[in-house]
């Protein structure tokens, strides 16, 4: 090692050294002190006692924590391919330049910015049992629908998700926006058509970005705490039961109200783990169909 | 030249036929229809097979326009037969009506809609829909009644119901236009903007409506402003009231003309309210932990793009990859050690962490920093200037947009959260305004009027959207960034 390697080696250092303690203090440390937490039981007011594997067996033997685990993966499930069909149907229509676009890019975006405490208590609002949802659907004549109710509460959870996609339609137009036209200009001289443009071209190419929020999506929806938390915890909660129980709810209710450290820890492992399982098994299968072009 | 009239024709007998159809088979099934329902399921079942043809047809690149007129009149029948077989069955339903005239209106619009979307024709779509639908009408009511009212009008509005088909159809089958396909865009785009900004619209009308009135109008029939002085003031919660709300500054509230009277009066009163405390200590974790997020990320992210070091690109894929754990996992030991140091209950955890960076704005830093030329670092380097005096001096100048953007990203998402602050804090009076609308929904014992609730809502949700107004430059760049290397 050269000096000068040596000092831009120690500046280095200096510079990234309070990243450096925030990573191993908020982000190492915690993921593995919940892994060592997750095979004791630990109520903060005892020393943890080490109890091996009985957490993660507790856990798929209980019937609540099952169904929030299953409930997670099919709700993410559904609401990942919806979601991503949506923005990416909505970022086409959006990305073309026409007079007054930018209006309808804010009005698709705003609702994206909404605090989710706001979110949730619109969607009790709106799609109470006597909200205007209703109101519309038995005005014309079609039955109304007991939106918080076990049976529905997946699909309002699903509609309030489409509607705060803009992040992803943002990303998705400005993906689009450097796709060179010239492949454009020589697709419509072939005769392709608007659809056939749309699917042979613009996708392919901005595969790219729709793995990557593709895998935003996935961390997203595994780890969906505030709504499903809020709309099972005011008055609709006999209703709901845990029927919009996730599993990051789970774990705050196992380790805060319950106290049990050692069991919420292991709960979030599976969390991680289907997080990281999610996202490498998406990275894995993209690798085929996902085109870079040359950097 | 003759194909394009045989085309025309064709297309027009086609048409005509099936509006002859739907018509007939409508008033026959209305008759005699209620024996025979497999007849109407025939009926359907074409129509909709000639509706896929159809619409195949019209999204390819050839004989758009005939396709396009399968599709409409496939609609128009299977709209009959759906009024037909519906009718006799459910007679006495005065919900019925209303119904099918959605059902109509609806796929008149998507016939339009398919129309224009053909190399359009605005005028010729509107005709042979216009037209279309007259035909319609006209048969159908015509048919109902056997004659029982003024034939004659049904005839004269029936020849205008061609004349007008005839004409579209003409003008269909003429040249491309490409305003009519831009219009067929913002028609898309209209509705699509329409539902989505519905819900504002709500629970804005719905904040300043009296309570009784929620389930009457759309739109507040007298506003009542006081909503707003319950949500901030919190009173009749039944527990955890942070300070006596004074009455007086929810009953100034009642109406704007007093409440612009007694502002001078009673804007100290503001100054006491739940509200502003949250939004003070909201205000305090956002304006400190972005000072913190900014300071620290762009220090680690200068180290990442710009200084060569062992282990360099594994801690920065370390870095992508901390972006990836949702805060539930690591959320128990966060608050034993929270506990531990004694800042439970203080709004401390939920700034101090961020005076030591986060990898979503180190990554989004780093991306930025690494577009700027070597040559002005180099150059600097040469003249004898410190690593510290270049990242000072040359490169922080230069990423202001994406600092304001890291700055803006970190101070929504502190405005946004939820989790941490329902975890880490305890008094009521450390609340943020998430937690504190959380709060006021769950302390009326779960009958917090929605008037008052949707007020609070608002006020959360109103600052965000200024914020983004004054912003968005540096925001949609910011957004921009974010994803583009993926």
């Amino acid at each position: 090692m050269t000096l000068r390697e040596k000092i831009e080696y120690k500046n280095a250092l200096l510079f990234v050294s309070p990243w450096l303690i925030g990573f191993f203090v908020f982000v190492a440390y915690p993921i593995l002190a919940s892994l060592v937490l997750s095979f004791s039981e630990y109520s903060l007011l005892s020393r943890p006692l080490w109890v091996q594997f009985s957490n993660y067996v507790e856990i798929f033997q209980t019937p609540r924590a099952v169904r929030a685990i299953i409930r997670t993966f099919l709700f993410a499930l559904v609401a990942i391919p919806v979601s991503l069909a949506v923005s990416l149907t909505l970022a086409v229509l959006l990305e073309r330049r026409a007079r007054g676009i930018d209006t309808f890019r804010t009005v698709v975006f705003l609702p994206a910015l909404v605090p989710q405490v706001a979110v949730a208590a619109l969607l009790l609002w709106i799609f109470a049992a006597d909200g205007i949802v209703n109101r519309v659907l038995v005005w014309i004549g079609l039955p109304d629908v007991r939106w918080i109710s076990p049976d529905v509460i997946l699909v309002t959870l699903l509609i309030a998700g489409v509607w705060t996609v803009g992040h992803a339609v943002v990303i998705f137009t400005a993906g689009l926006h450097d796709v060179p036209k010239e492949l454009y200009e020589s697709a419509e001289i072939d005769g392709a058509s608007y659809l056939q443009r749309v699917l042979r071209i613009s996708i392919p190419m901005i595969s790219p970005v729709i793995l990557f929020n593709l895998v935003m999506g996935i961390i997203a929806a595994l780890g969906q705490f505030t709504i499903p938390y809020f709309i099972s915890s005011g008055n609709t909660q006999q209703e709901l039961g845990d029927s919009a129980n996730f599993i990051a709810p789970e774990i705050n209710l196992q380790a805060m109200r319950h106290l049990r450290m050692g069991y919420a820890s292991a709960l979030s492992w599976v969390l991680f783990i289907a997080v990281i399982a999610l996202t490498a098994l998406v990275l894995k299968l993209s690798q085929r169909v996902v085109h870079y072009q040359g950097e | 030249m003759s194909d394009r009239v045989n085309r025309i024709v064709s297309a027009a007998v086609a048409v005509f036929g099936f509006v002859c159809l739907h018509g007939v088979a409508q008033g026959w099934l209305l008759t005699a229809g209620p024996g025979e329902p497999w007849l109407s399921i025939l009926v359907l079942l074409s129509s909709v097979f000639l509706f896929a043809v159809g619409l195949r047809r019209a999204l390819g690149s050839d004989g758009r326009a005939l396709g396009t007129v399968a599709v409409l009149f496939s609609i128009v029948v299977a709209d009959g037969v759906l009024t037909g077989w519906l009718l006799p069955a459910e007679v006495g339903r005065p919900w019925l009506p209303r119904l099918l005239f959605v059902a109509d209106a609806s796929l008149y619009v998507l016939g339009l809609y398919v129309l224009l979307g053909s190399q359009g024709r605005t005028l010729g779509a509107l005709g042979v829909t216009f037209g279309g639908a007259t035909l319609h009408g006209v048969l159908g009511g015509w048919l109902l009644t056997t004659g029982i009212g003024e034939p004659w009008l049904s005839v004269l509005v029936l020849c205008c119901g061609l004349f007008l088909f005839v004409l579209g159809l003409h003008r269909l089958l003429r040249t491309a236009d490409r305003a009519a396909v831009a219009a067929q865009r913002y028609v898309t785009l209209a509705l699509i903007a329409l539902v989505l900004f519905f819900p504002f619209f709500w629970m804005v009308m719905t904040s300043l409506k009296p309570r009784t009135e929620t389930k009457k109008s759309i739109i507040p029939r007298a506003v009542r402003s006081a909503n707003y002085g319950h949500a901030m003031a919190f009173e009749h919660g039944n527990t955890d009231i942070l300070l006596e709300a004074d009455p007086k500054w929810v009953r100034a509230m009642g109406s704007p003309w007093v409440a612009a009277r007694q502002w001078a009066g009673n804007a100290a009163l503001f100054f006491k309210t739940p509200f502003f405390q949250q939004l003070c200590n909201t205000l305090t974790v956002g304006v400190l932990g972005t000072l913190g997020v900014v300071i620290s990320s762009s220090l680690a992210a200068y180290a990442f793009a710009r200084l060569k070091w062992p282990g360099r690109d594994f801690f920065f894929l370390l870095t992508i990859t901390t972006m990836m754990v949702p805060f539930a996992v690591k959320l128990v030991p966060l608050y034993g050690l929270f506990k531990w140091i004694g800042w439970k209950g203080t709004l401390k955890p939920l700034w101090a962490p961020a005076f030591f960076g986060t990898g979503f704005s180190i990554f989004l830093l780093r991306q930025f920093f690494k577009g700027i030329p070597r040559d002005l670092t180099d150059a600097a380097r040469i003249d004898g200037c410190s690593e510290f005096a270049i990242y000072w001096r040359i490169i922080l100048p230069l990423a202001k947009p994406a600092l304001a953007a890291v700055a803006l990203f970190h101070f929504l998402y502190v405005w946004n959260d939820f989790f941490a602050p329902l975890v880490f804090l305890t008094d009521p009076s450390d609340f943020t305004l998430a937690l504190g609308l959380h709060q006021f929904q769950s302390t009326h014992g779960g009958a917090t009027p929605w008037t008052w609730m949707m007020a609070a809502a608002t006020l959360v949700t109103l600052p965000v959207i200024v914020l983004f107004f004054f912003t968005q430059r540096f925001f949609v760049r910011g957004v921009t960034m974010s994803g583009i290397k993926g």
